[in-house]
């Protein structure tokens, strides 16, 4: 994993952390993206395996932001 | 390692129209090119931005639905939507062309996704997104 591309998603993902915290939301999630950058970088090339659970996270998460919004109350 | 305390620091600080600047900042991703190849690392990479992404716009829906984000929040997140929905085909397109090492194909989609994304950050910027109280 190219070094320059991942402090590039840390200082990204570092970013986004206080948007997070702004709107009460958890930040385990995207505290667990940055832990897994962090662990795939150390170990070099991803496997297939860390590459589809982490593709079968982002489509969940995809999934979700563009469900329709629920009637406003 | 500076700069990376220093983007926390500022994201700490900082509250209103810095936090939508972040977002943003957060949406910008590189372009690919014949001479720097579609790699399964680097789609990785791609990915992982794209959920840095998609974690705070979930965490804007999330507050709109829960009656704590700004008033057109409905509106704005509907806007991005149009954009949004898009990803899914092209992010299916580019893992089969990486993956079958169609690197021709897969800079062509790689691209055309980035700007899909730049296109949906556009309309929150154009909507007027308000991440914070600017």
């Amino acid at each position: 994993m190219d070094t320059a591309a991942v402090l590039a998603l840390i200082e990204k993902g570092i970013a986004i952390i206080p948007i997070l915290i702004q709107f009460g939301q958890d930040i385990a999630p995207a505290i667990e993206i940055l832990k897994n950058v962090v662990t795939g970088a150390q170990a070099g090339t991803i496997t297939d395996e860390e590459l589809a659970q982490n593709e079968a996270e982002l489509d969940a998460l995809i999934a979700d932001f563009n469900a329709d919004l629920p009637p406003a109350s | 390692m500076k700069r990376i305390v220093l983007a926390l620091v500022l994201g700490l600080s900082l509250g209103g129209c810095a936090q939508f600047q972040k977002f943003q900042d957060a949406l910008t991703l590189t372009t690919a090119t014949v001479t720097n190849p579609v790699t399964k690392d680097r789609l990785n990479d791609l990915e992982a931005g794209i959920r840095i992404v998609f974690a705070g716009l979930k965490a804007y829906k999330s507050a709109c639905i829960n009656g704590t984000a700004d008033v057109h929040c409905r509106t704005n997140i509907q806007q991005i939507q149009v954009y949004t929905r898009q990803v899914p085909v092209p992010l299916a397109q580019l893992r089969a062309f990486v993956k079958n090492n169609d690197q021709i194909n897969a800079t062509i989609v790689y691209n055309n996704l980035v700007t899909l994304i730049t296109n949906a950050k556009q309309a929150a910027a154009n909507a007027g997104i308000n991440l914070g109280a600017s």
